[in-house]
């Protein structure tokens, strides 16, 4: 079993804190996103797994074992590193090798390994050119075939794509997860971007300061954020401020706090934990918010600024009580122009509390 | 152009300039009159078969010291530019300035030093350093350690340290991540450190004149010597077949390393 | 000639091995301490004692040897001496080497290797190789003299060697190359554009020069300058030789201090005053230049 723990694992260089109390199981087989901005401590975790940083309180555990203090050479990760980190004076080939290598695995043997990771990151014709001579896209792969060549128990990959283009990036997301999923590693993904976080991972751990603050699969993140920080990461969200009137169960009755009073519907988390009377904020994703009339939910706005993107619009609304929403609005749909009041409206289901 | 001519003409002065001293010496070399009037009047081969045999001695004293002093240097500077390079400690730079201080000192002030010290561990100890060619090896270690811990610090801030943490990361233990994977990468650095030590060591005058003597001459010091009281024309035969040498030294060191990647075209 | 590591950032891995890297310096540097640094500080005390006798070391402490170096005539003289060589060679140096230099920096011609390599060749043949071959060029019988007198231009042969004339001569031909492969950098440095502005703003080549060039080379010329000055001062070999034993300037004193006159403590004086020049010229220079790129 190749589950990996964290227990109230800590990081501190001088009197910094840099991880405070991480406590998260990777699964095994699973594809785990750890999500936040530069410095969120995100970096320090992976390396804390791969040997390189050693806590200063807390414990590793990976496949049963307290690796807690074992040096980085003796703990079975393959990491693929931002830089790619390849070594210069060898081919493909004698890369991808350098694990097996290592392990004393004999030539025969070897060759047949290597010979199927290239086949797997589908650079065969590669195998003796030395990494000057590749793109930015092939080293990518290649250090990825040389990290999981090793069938090491974990994967670790630190922001592999930042170097890309967008394209190169979308191309070798799909890469990563179809070389991942048939070789069911454990993985451990780190990177600032919402995006590839969301259709790359089976869950996503968002990061704030070194702790992590929400720990789903992507659609609970994305629909159902825990706090305003994840909320605001991971896409936009058009907030009212509003009070809690009633509760029954999942289903809540709350009214605005400012400008005209309206009451709405939500359905929120199962664990949110509000109460009557406690003041919040309502969070609704643009795509939920409609324009015109037709679902339970709805409040007047008037459109500020509409912006076309291609495929869909955005429309910049100023909300009753002076809230900025963004709308987006499909091919098909009304289109409203500057100036004019809208009724907005969207569904109970499709929003969500945060604490303010 | 005016300003384009005068510029040739001007280049063309300095390269003949910089060139003359020795084409001088090779057309000396088989000059069979007095060897201070040039251009010669006519020409013989006499000179190089009365070379004397203490300068055949001398070459190899030079060749000696000069490998061990190469040698060395890498076996104690590799290490110190390492240290240097990666170690995190209070007075990491000032500990590198002192380093590197035997490049700043003029080679005559470190040659007199190294005499005096000898006199020292002879009154001292009676071991006896100056006139040795182990002596004359540390006194080369003086500039050869710093040459070679320069050149290996430029490499390694050049390297790029994740490749480390990568080998080790694929199982590699400290040493063995050192070996396959820091020294190829480090090698060019380490050579050409290698190759300043030796020929520093070969051309050295001050250094080898105060540390050595008798048996333990060197031949640029054999030569200083024998040009200050008995300025003859196989001195002169000497420093043409040095000029030969080095001349085809050069050609063999293009071919084996590409003498561009030697020397960067800037300094 | 100053290699700063102040540039390179320390291996910052928390790595648990990672500190051990210090523990690899402790051989050089005791090696590099025992055959440099005491050596040198030897010599430093040595300079505030006197002699008591032939090759007796007298044992009291004196700063009479640096009164003496203040005071003496003879030895201020060296001082001078050693000083105005320095500069003639800086400036003979600037001035042959800055054309050259700008053709380094510039040219786009394919002989620009092999121009580089023609100007870095000397260094390749040994010092004393280049010192003996200025013999047949320079004595009086040598080729200078027989043009001169050829050509009319003297009546009689000059002396040109074993003489002041001699050692300048040798040491610009020894430190020309060093001279323009620095303004070679600091020339490559001035983007060609600024020249090209000034010329299509109207100004000729020597306005130009003296307002494009030489302000934004300054800091690198005084630099350059100054490595060649330190070095042109340092050097012993050029001077013993083509001075024929007679030209005295600090380097050869000290020679014959230790050679022949034997008042160890007089020569290593010397030696002290001129390594403390030497560092702080060096030191002077890589300021200079440190400064001149922040500008730049």
């Amino acid at each position: 079993m190749s589950e990996v723990i964290f227990e109230n694992v800590e990081k501190s260089y001088a009197d910094q804190l840099v991880v405070r109390g991480v406590n998260m199981t990777i699964r095994q087989g699973e594809f785990l996103t750890l999500l936040g901005p530069s410095g969120c401590g995100k970096t320090t975790c992976l390396r804390m797994i791969a040997g390189f940083v050693t806590p200063s309180q807390g414990r590793i555990i990976m496949a049963g074992r307290d690796i807690t203090n074992l040096p980085p050479y003796r703990r079975n990760t393959g990491m693929v590193f931002q830089s790619y980190a390849l070594f210069p004076h060898k081919t493909v080939a004698e890369n991808i090798a350098f694990g097996l290598e290592v392990r004393r695995i004999p030539r025969a043997e070897r060759a047949a390994k290597v010979a199927e990771a290239l086949r797997l990151v589908r650079l065969e014709s590669f195998a003796d050119r030395y990494p000057t001579q590749l793109s930015g896209g092939q080293r990518q792969r290649v250090a990825l075939a040389r990290a999981v060549v090793i069938k090491p128990d974990v994967l670790l990959l630190d922001e592999p794509l930042a170097a890309l283009d967008l394209k190169l990036r979308e191309e070798l997301q799909i890469e990563i997860r179809r070389v991942q999923s048939s070789l069911d590693i454990t993985t451990l993904f780190v990177t600032h971007d919402q995006s590839e976080a969301l259709s790359m991972s089976d869950r996503v751990a968002v990061m704030q300061d070194g702790r992590i603050v929400q720990i789903d699969s992507p659609d609970i993140v994305y629909e159902r954020p825990r706090t305003r920080y994840v909320a605001n990461f991971v896409g936009r969200t058009n907030l009212i401020k509003i009070a809690v009137r009633a509760r029954q169960n999942d289903t809540y009755r709350v009214e605005t706090c400012s400008g005209p009073v309206k009451a709405f519907d939500v359905i929120a988390n199962a664990d949110s934990a509000m109460n009557i009377g406690d003041r919040c904020l309502l969070g609704t994703r643009p795509e939920h918010f409609h324009v015109g009339g037709g679902h339970t939910n709805s409040c007047e706005a008037t459109v500020r600024a509409v912006t076309y993107f291609g495929s869909i619009r955005h429309v910049e609304a100023e909300g009753p009580a002076g809230e900025h929403f963004t709308i987006v609005a499909r091919a098909g749909d009304p289109i409203p122009a500057r100036g004019e009041t809208i009724v907005v409206s969207w569904r109970p289901e499709a929003c969500f509390l945060l604490p303010e | 152009m005016i300003l384009s001519f005068t510029l040739r003409v001007t280049l063309a002065a300095v390269f003949i300039f910089l060139l003359a001293p020795v084409i001088v010496v090779i057309i000396t070399s088989f000059n069979g009159g007095p060897i201070f009037t040039f251009p010669p009047t006519h020409f013989t081969t006499r000179w190089f078969a009365l070379i004397k045999p203490s300068f055949i001695d001398a070459t190899y004293v030079s060749l000696i010291v000069a490998s061990g002093t190469a040698v060395l240097s890498v076996v104690f500077g590799v290490p110190a530019a390492l240290g240097l390079s990666r170690g995190q400690f209070f007075g990491r730079d000032a500990l590198g300035a002192i380093f590197l201080s035997p490049l700043m000192i003029p080679a005559l002030v470190t040659g007199v030093a190294l005499y005096q010290a000898t006199f020292v561990l002879w009154d001292m100890a009676h071991l006896q350093i100056g006139g040795t060619i182990p002596g004359l090896i540390i006194a080369h270690l003086t500039f050869g350690i710093p040459f070679v811990v320069r050149t290996v610090l430029a490499g390694d801030a050049r390297f790029e340290h994740a490749i480390e943490e990568a080998a080790l990361n694929l199982g590699a233990t400290p040493l063995q991540s050192f070996w396959r994977v820091t020294a190829p990468i480090l090698r060019p650095s380490i050579i050409s450190g290698a190759i300043f030590a030796f020929v520093m060591s070969l051309d050295d005058v001050p250094i080898a004149l105060f540390m050595g003597g008798g048996h333990a001459t060197t031949l640029p010091v054999r030569i200083f010597t024998t040009v200050e009281f008995d300025f003859g024309g196989d001195v002169m035969a000497v420093a043409s077949a040095i000029v030969g040498v080095s001349v085809v030294a050069m050609m063999l060191l293009d071919r084996l390393i590409g003498l561009g990647e030697l020397f960067g075209a800037k300094q | 000639m100053s290699f700063s590591i102040a540039g390179t950032k320390p291996l910052a891995r928390d790595v648990a091995h990672g500190n051990s890297w210090q523990l690899l310096l402790l051989p050089t540097a005791i090696l590099l301490g025992v055959i440099f640094v005491i050596p040198i500080g030897d010599l430093i005390q040595l300079s505030f004692h006197t002699m008591s006798g032939p090759g007796q070391v007298d044992s009291r402490l004196t700063v009479g040897n640096y009164q003496t170096f203040i005071t003496d005539t003879f030895l201020l003289e060296i001082l001078l001496r050693t000083c105005a060589m320095g500069l003639l060679v800086v400036v003979c140096c600037l001035i042959v080497g800055f054309p050259v230099a700008y053709y380094l920096a510039r040219t786009e011609s394919r002989w620009r290797g092999m121009a580089l390599f023609l100007v870095i060749s000397p260094l390749l043949v040994s010092a004393i190789v280049r010192n003996i071959g200025w013999y047949p060029l320079l004595s009086e019988s040598g080729l200078v003299n027989s043009l001169l007198l050829k050509l009319g231009v003297v009546g009689s042969p000059l002396q040109l060697i074993n003489n002041f004339t001699g050692v300048v001569v040798g040491l610009v031909h020894a430190l020309l190359p060093f001279m323009i492969l620095t303004l070679t950098t600091v020339i490559q440095r001035i983007e060609r554009d600024l020249e090209e502005a000034a010329a299509n703003l109207g100004a000729g080549p020597l306005r130009v020069f003296c307002h494009v060039l030489l302000p934004l080379s300054l800091p690198g010329v005084v630099s350059g300058s100054l490595l060649v000055f330190t070095m042109a001062i340092s050097a012993y070999t050029t001077p013993a030789i083509l001075g024929g034993n007679r030209v005295l300037v600090m380097a050869t004193y000290i020679g014959q201090q230790f050679r022949t006159v034997l008042d160890y403590p007089a020569g290593a004086t010397a030696a002290a005053l001129l390594l403390v020049f030497a560092v702080l010229l060096t030191a002077l220079a890589s300021r200079v230049r440190t400064r001149g790129t922040d500008l730049a």
